[in-house]
C-alpha cells in the first residue's frame, strides 16, 4: 500500500512539472496562401463577404483588458463564433486581464517570449509603450484610405494617437469616449447649486464651480469632491480637473514635453490647494479612483471626477440618486476633456501566419458593417468610425448614451502618447500628495516635469 | 592492513552509497539550482548592464553609482530599515510574551490560542489587505469610527494617506502576520526546557522572573536566533502589503527596496537597474543575518 | 543542620490531572492497583494516592535513606520535603517551622537531582555561584564559598568549563558542589548515583560518605538500590506503594525485617522463602518444610511463645548465606535440592537449586566446600542443606513477621 501511494505521489508531482509548461501552443507552420495580408486596399465591406476558408488551421490568442462587456467571455465568445462562420480555420483563444495585474502580466510575457497575438487596450500602452519599444507590428495595411477617412471624420486626435513618431500605426482603434465628471443631482438641487451648471451644454465655468462648492458647503455637505491621489488609478480625473480650471495644456502639441508647470497649470493646482485648505474640496492620499467611485455611489461624496458611460452602467444598480454627467469646469470657451481610446495591437511573435490571422480578426470585429457596431456597443463607448453613426439608436441605452455624446465635441488632445508616460503618471500623483501637504506648488510642479521627462 | 579485495569492496560500497545519496539530492538540487542559484547569477550579471525592454548594453558599475544618488532609493532604504528595526524586536518580544503566557495552559486552550495567532499567517495576503483597507478607510473605516466614539479624535484621520501614519499602518499589519510562527516555535521551545533545570533553579532560590530570564531564556536561544533571522528576512521582503495598500506612497513614505524594485521593473522596465538594487538588498540581508548570528552566539562560550 | 518532621503527610493526585495520569501509569506498571495494602485502596475516588500517611522524624545531622522499588513514593516524599510537590494533607516541619506553604527557595534546603540539572550555558563556577548570586551575596564571599566547595569535591580545575565538557562523575560532583555552597539546613538527594556506571557508583558512594563526615548537615537520600541504602544511611526507610514498610538502622532491617517485603528487599542475594507449617509440639515450636521438621532455636521459641503464636501455615525465610551444605546421610533435619545453576563468585559460590517446586539460593564460602565440589556443582546434581534454628525469619499469612512485627 505504501509503495503504491509513494508511486502515485511521485507521478503526480512529475505530471505537475510537465503540465505547467504547456503554454506554447504548437501550431503547424502555415505557408503563404492563408495570409490574406496583402488584400487590395479597397472597400472594406467586400473583404469579408464571401471568402471561403483557405489553407491550414491557425490558432491565435487575444488578451483583453476589461473594456465594457469585453470582459465577459459570453460576449467575446459570441463574437468569435461569428468570426468563425467566415474563418472557421482560425481559432481564437482569449485571456482576460484586469487593470491591477494586467500590465505586469504583459511585461512578464514580453520578457518570457510568450506574448499573445492580439492585445486590446489604448494608445498609451499600445503605441507609446510596447509599440515604441518595437514589440508590435505596424498595422498600416489595416489603415486603408477608407478607414483613415472614416476615423478622422470623427476625430483627428484619434488618428494621431494611434501613430508613433516613426510613422508606424501600432494601434487599430475600435471605440472612444471622453472622461467626464458626475454630480449627485438631487443633492445639488437641494443645495440650489444646479443653477451654476449650463444644463444644455453640460459645462460650467470655474467661477460658477466655486459658487457651487460654496452652496454645497452652506447646505452642510461634508464631502463635496475628493482629489484621490493614492496611486495612479483614475488619474485622468484630476489631470482634467487641474488642467481645465485655467485652460492649461498637459503636454505640448508636438507631444514631446509635459507642460503642467506652466503659469496656467500652476494656477490651477494652486486653486485646488486653496479650495482644499478652505474645506471646499478634500484630498485623500489613501484612496484611488475605484474607492472614490464607491464613495460617490454610496452618496458619501457629492461629485466624482472619474466618470464615463461605462462607470454609469457599472454603478447603475447601486446608486440611489441620479448621477448627472458634466464636463470639467473651465474658464476657457470650451473644456478639453481627456479622451479614452481603445483598440487592437498585434505583437510580433515572428509567425507571419498568425499575424495575418490576427489582422483578419481585427478587421472583422472593427470594420465589418454588422459586427463593428456590435463590438462598439459591447464596449459601452462610442465608435471611432463616423460611418457607424449612432450605434445606440433604437436600443435601451439610446437615451443614456446620447447624453454622453454631447461631450464628444470637447475631446481634447490625446497627450498620453508623449514619451515618459509611465514616469509622468507616478510623478503626477506624488506631486499632488506633496502640494496638498503644503509644499510650494511651482517647485513641486517643476520637479514633476523633471521627473516625468525622459531622454 | 586489509586484504586488497576487501579494500576494493569497501571503496565500491562507499562509492555506491555516495552515488545513491546524490541521486536522492538531485531533485531538490535541481530546483535549488534552477530557481535560486541561476536567477541569482543572472541578476548579478544583468546588474552590470543597462537592461531594459529594448536594450542590453554593458555599463559596468553605472547602475550602482546611480543607485546611491537616487533619492527614492535612499528613501526606500530608510523605510526598509525602519520597518526591520521596528518589526523584528517587537515581533520577537511579543511572541515571547504570548508564548510564555500560554505554553503551560491545558492542551486544548493552548491550541486555541496558537490557532488564533497563526490565522493571519495562513490567510491570503490579499484577503488580509482588503480587510485592513476597510478598517483604515478615512470615511467609514473602523479605526476612525472607534477613535471618534471614544472621543480621542475629532476629524477623520487619513491613515493610509498621511505620510506620517502610512508606514506605521504597514508595520502594524506586518506585525500581525509575523507573530504566528514565532509564537508556535516559542511555545514548543519553552515546553522543551528540561523540567529539572527549572526545579533546580527554584530550589536555588530563583523566583519566577529569574527562572525565566536566567534559565529558560538561555535554553531557547537557538529558537530566538532563528526567529530573529526569519523575521528580519520577512520584514526586508515585505511587498504585497505595500503594493496593495499604498503603492509606495504617500510621497514615497512606504516605498521599500522591494517595492522600488518592482516599480522599476514593471512600470519603468529598467531591469538592469532593478537587479542592481536586488543585489544590494541581498548583501544587506546577508550582513544583517551574519551580525545576528554573531551577537547571539557570543552570549554562549565557544 | 535541622531536624525534619513529617506528620501524617499524604499526597493525592486528583483524577483528571496530568500527574494523576502519570501516577496511574506508574502504578499499573508496578501492579499496585490490584493490591490492597492494609485494606487501604491505592486508587480512591479522590484520585491516586502516591504517599499514604507518612510519619517520620529525622534528627539533626541524620543521614536518612528512602529506599524502595519504582513507584513506591520515595521521590514524591523527597519532593514534598523540597517543596516541589504540594502536600495534600499533613504537616511538614523543618527545624520546628511549619513549611507546608513555604516556597522551595525559602526552606533553606539544597537538592541534587538524578540528572544533575546543571545549567548548560553556565560554567561550573557560575553553576555553583548561582544560588548565592540570587541571594545577593558579596562577590568575595561567593568566590570563597565556591572555591571551598570545589576543594572538597576536587573539581577546582574544572571551574571554567561548561557542563557539556565534563564526564558523568564530574558533573555529579558539580551538582553536589552547587548544593554544598548554599550551606543548607537539609541536603536532599534524588537518586544521584543512578546515572553512573557500576565502578563510578562505588567510587561516588565512598565520596558521599567522606563528604558526610566533613559536612554536618541533615541528609535525606532517595535510592532504589539497597546496597547504597545499607552503606550510606544512618537509618533506612523502606517504602512500597506509598506506605512505609519499615524504618530502622541498616543492621536492624537486615536482622529483624518486620515484614516479608523488607525481608526480601534487603540482602543480596535475596532471602529464600519456603511455605511451611508452624507446629506446636510439646510446647516447642517447629517448622515443617516439605514434610521435614526443623526445630526452632531458643530465641525464636521465646519470641513465639511470648506472642502466643498459634500453629498454622507460615512462610519461612532464610538468607542464602545462612544455609549450610550437609551430607545426605546426616541425621539432622535437612532438605534435598537439585542444582540448576552454579555461580562462581570467586570467594563464594552461589547455588541456584530447586526443592520440590521451590527455588532456593545457597551462598557458600569456597573454603567450606567439600573437596569433590571444589570447582562447583554441575546442573542436575543433588545437594543437601540445613540451617541453624535461630536464623530463620517467620512470617504469617499476612506477611508480617511473627516475632518482630
Amino acid at each position: 500500500m505504501k509503495k503504491f501511494l509513494a508511486l502515485l505521489l511521485a507521478s503526480l508531482m512529475l505530471f505537475a512539472l510537465v503540465a505547467c509548461d504547456n503554454q506554447k501552443t504548437t501550431a503547424p507552420q502555415d505557408d503563404a496562401n492563408t495570409a490574406d495580408a496583402d488584400a487590395p486596399a479597397d472597400a472594406a465591406d467586400s473583404e469579408q463577404a464571401a471568402e471561403p476558408a483557405e489553407g491550414e488551421a491557425t490558432e491565435i490568442t487575444l488578451w483583453t483588458y476589461p473594456i465594457g462587456a469585453w470582459k465577459d467571455s459570453a460576449t467575446v465568445d459570441g463574437f468569435i463564433a461569428k468570426f468563425n462562420e467566415l474563418h472557421p480555420e482560425i481559432k481564437v483563444k482569449v485571456e482576460y486581464l484586469d487593470y491591477q495585474s494586467g500590465d505586469d502580466q504583459v511585461t512578464a510575457a514580453i520578457e518570457a517570449g510568450t506574448t499573445p497575438d492580439i492585445i486590446m487596450e489604448g494608445p498609451e500602452r499600445l503605441v507609446s509603450n510596447w509599440g515604441a519599444k518595437g514589440k508590435l507590428v505596424d498595422l498600416k495595411d489595416l489603415w486603408t484610405e477608407e478607414a483613415l477617412a472614416d476615423i478622422s471624420a470623427t476625430s483627428q486626435a484619434v488618428v494621431d494617437a494611434c501613430k508613433w513618431s516613426d510613422g508606424a500605426y501600432y494601434e487599430y482603434p475600435l471605440c472612444m469616449t471622453t472622461h467626464v465628471m458626475a454630480i449627485n443631482k438631487e443633492l445639488f438641487e437641494a443645495a440650489d447649486a444646479m443653477q451654476y451648471i449650463d444644463e444644455e451644454s453640460r459645462t460650467w465655468t470655474t467661477e460658477n464651480f466655486e459658487k457651487a462648492l460654496k452652496a454645497l458647503d452652506e447646505h452642510g455637505v461634508e464631502n463635496k469632491l475628493i482629489v484621490y491621489c493614492g496611486g495612479q488609478g483614475g488619474d485622468q480625473g484630476h489631470r482634467a480637473l487641474a488642467a481645465n480650471l485655467y485652460g492649461a495644456k498637459f503636454a505640448n502639441p508636438e507631444h514631446t514635453a509635459w507642460t503642467m508647470n506652466s503659469p496656467e497649470g500652476v494656477k490651477g493646482l494652486q486653486q485646488l490647494v486653496d479650495w482644499d485648505k478652505a474645506g471646499l474640496i478634500g484630498h485623500d492620499a489613501g484612496i484611488v479612483a475605484s474607492d472614490e467611485l464607491q464613495l460617490f455611489a454610496n452618496g458619501t461624496v457629492a461629485m466624482s471626477i472619474c466618470w464615463n458611460a461605462s462607470n454609469e452602467a457599472n454603478y447603475a444598480s447601486q446608486v440611489t440618486f441620479t448621477p448627472y454627467p458634466v464636463a470639467f469646469p473651465t474658464d476657457q470657451e470650451k473644456p478639453e476633456l481627456a479622451g479614452g481610446i481603445w483598440g487592437f495591437g498585434v505583437f510580433n511573435n515572428g509567425d507571419e501566419a498568425k499575424i495575418a490571422a490576427a489582422k483578419k480578426f481585427i478587421s472583422f470585429v472593427a470594420d465589418d458593417p454588422a459586427q463593428g457596431p456590435e463590438s462598439v456597443r459591447a464596449t459601452g463607448f462610442f465608435p471611432v468610425r463616423n460611418s457607424f453613426g449612432n450605434v445606440y439608436a433604437g436600443t435601451e441605452d439610446e437615451e443614456r448614451m446620447s447624453v454622453y455624446s454631447t461631450f464628444m465635441p470637447y475631446i481634447g488632445d490625446y497627450y498620453n502618447v508623449t514619451p515618459g508616460w509611465a514616469e509622468q503618471r507616478t510623478a503626477w500623483w506624488n506631486m499632488l500628495q506633496k502640494i496638498f501637504s503644503g509644499e510650494d506648488v511651482q517647485s513641486a510642479a517643476d520637479t514633476y516635469v523633471q521627473e516625468a521627462t525622459v531622454e | 592492513m586489509l586484504p586488497k579485495a576487501a579494500l576494493k569492496r569497501s571503496r565500491a560500497l562507499r562509492r555506491r552509497e555516495t552515488i545513491t545519496a546524490y541521486l536522492f539530492l538531485l531533485p531538490s538540487l535541481f530546483f535549488f539550482l534552477a530557481f535560486v542559484i541561476v536567477p541569482m547569477g543572472i541578476a548579478l550579471v544583468t546588474s552590470f548592464f543597462n537592461h531594459t525592454m529594448e536594450s542590453f548594453e554593458f555599463v559596468g558599475l553605472a547602475n550602482y553609482k546611480e543607485l546611491f544618488s537616487d533619492p527614492v532609493f535612499l528613501r526606500s532604504l530608510k523605510n526598509t530599515a525602519l520597518i526591520v528595526l521596528v518589526a523584528v524586536p517587537t515581533v520577537t518580544a511579543f511572541s515571547l510574551w504570548v508564548a510564555s503566557a500560554i505554553y503551560e495552559l491545558a492542551a486544548g486552550l493552548r491550541s486555541f490560542f496558537r490557532i488564533i495567532f497563526y490565522l493571519p499567517v495562513v490567510t491570503g495576503t490579499v484577503a488580509v489587505t482588503v480587510v485592513w483597507k476597510w478598517m483604515f478607510n478615512q470615511y467609514y473605516g473602523f479605526f476612525n469610527y472607534g477613535l471618534k466614539s471614544l472621543g480621542l479624535i475629532e476629524k477623520n484621520i487619513s491613515w493610509l494617506g498621511d505620510e506620517r501614519y502610512a508606514i506605521w499602518c504597514i508595520i502594524l499589519i506586518l506585525f500581525t502576520t509575523s507573530i504566528g510562527q514565532p509564537i508556535v516555535l516559542y511555545v514548543a521551545a519553552l515546553g522543551n526546557v528540561d523540567k529539572s533545570l527549572i526545579e533546580a533553579a527554584e530550589v536555588d532560590g530563583a523566583n519566577r522572573r529569574q527562572v525565566f530570564w536566567k534559565i529558560k531564556w538561555p535554553s531557547i536561544m537557538p529558537t530566538t536566533l532563528y526567529i530573529l533571522v526569519i523575521t528580519t528576512i520577512n520584514s526586508f521582503q515585505c511587498f504585497a502589503l505595500i503594493q496593495l495598500l499604498t503603492s509606495g506612497g504617500p510621497n514615497n513614505s512606504t516605498s521599500t527596496v522591494m517595492y522600488y524594485i518592482y516599480y522599476q521593473v514593471f512600470r519603468l522596465y529598467r531591469y538592469g537597474y532593478a537587479n542592481a538594487m536586488g543585489i544590494i538588498l541581498a548583501i544587506i540581508i546577508a550582513l544583517f543575518s551574519a551580525l545576528q548570528f554573531k551577537l547571539t552566539k557570543s552570549g554562549k562560550a565557544a | 543542620m535541622a531536624n525534619v518532621v513529617l506528620k501524617n503527610v499524604q499526597k493525592i493526585y486528583p483524577h483528571g490531572s496530568r500527574e494523576n495520569k502519570k501516577e496511574q501509569k506508574k502504578k499499573a506498571k508496578s501492579g499496585a492497583v490490584q493490591e490492597q495494602q492494609k485494606n487501604q485502596p491505592v486508587v480512591t475516588q479522590d484520585g491516586v494516592i502516591a504517599v499514604h500517611d507518612f510519619n517520620l522524624e529525622i534528627a539533626d545531622n541524620e543521614f536518612i535513606v528512602l529506599v524502595g522499588p519504582s513507584g513506591c513514593g520515595k521521590s514524591t516524599t523527597l519532593r514534598m520535603i523540597a517543596g516541589l510537590e504540594e502536600i495534600t494533607s499533613g504537616e511538614l516541619y523543618i527545624d520546628g517551622r511549619l513549611v507546608n506553604d513555604v516556597a522551595p527557595k525559602d526552606r533553606d534546603i539544597a537538592m541534587v537531582f538524578q540528572s544533575y540539572a546543571l545549567y548548560p550555558h553556565m560554567t561550573v563556577y557560575k553553576n555553583m555561584a548561582f544560588g548565592l548570586e540570587l541571594r545577593k551575596e558579596k562577590p568575595e564571599i561567593i568566590d570563597q564559598k565556591v572555591r571551598e566547595a570545589a576543594e572538597i569535591l576536587d573539581i577546582t580545575h574544572y571551574l571554567d568549563r561548561l557542563p557539556k565538557a565534563l564526564s558523568g562523575g564530574q558533573r555529579q560532583r558539580v551538582a553536589i558542589g552547587r548544593a554544598i555552597v548554599r550551606d543548607p539546613k537539609v541536603f536532599l538527594m534524588d537518586e544521584p548515583l543512578s546515572n553512573l556506571d557500576a565502578k563510578l557508583r562505588n567510587q561516588m558512594r565512598a565520596e558521599i560518605i567522606k563528604l558526610r563526615q566533613r559536612i554536618k548537615t541533615t541528609f535525606v537520600y532517595v535510592t532504589h538500590d539497597q546496597t547504597e541504602a545499607m552503606t550510606l544511611g544512618d537509618r533506612i526507610v523502606i517504602m512500597k506503594d506509598g506506605f512505609i514498610m519499615q524504618v530502622g538502622t541498616p543492621q536492624e532491617v537486615f536482622d529483624r525485617p518486620e515484614n516479608l517485603f523488607v525481608a526480601a528487599f534487603i540482602g543480596s542475594p535475596q532471602m529464600n522463602f519456603f511455605p511451611a507449617e508452624l507446629v506446636l509440639e510439646d510446647g516447642k515450636y517447629l517448622a515443617r518444610i516439605s514434610g521435614v521438621d526443623f526445630p526452632l532455636g531458643a530465641d525464636l521459641q521465646s519470641g513465639l511463645s511470648q506472642k502466643k503464636v498459634q500453629a498454622g501455615p507460615i512462610i519461612l525465610g532464610i538468607r542464602p548465606e545462612h544455609l549450610t551444605l550437609c551430607d545426605s546421610a546426616t541425621t539432622e533435619p535437612h532438605l534435598k535440592a537439585t542444582v540448576e545453576v552454579c555461580e562462581m563468585m570467586g570467594s563464594t559460590l552461589h547455588l541456584h537449586a530447586k526443592v520440590a517446586q521451590n527455588e532456593v539460593v545457597l551462598a557458600v564460602n569456597s573454603v567450606d566446600l567439600p573437596p569433590e565440589h571444589r570447582y562447583g556443582f554441575k546442573p542436575g546434581e543433588e545437594v543437601n542443606f540445613s540451617f541453624n534454628g535461630n536464623l530463620p525469619h517467620l512470617f504469617g499469612p499476612d506477611e508480617q513477621n511473627l516475632i518482630y512485627a
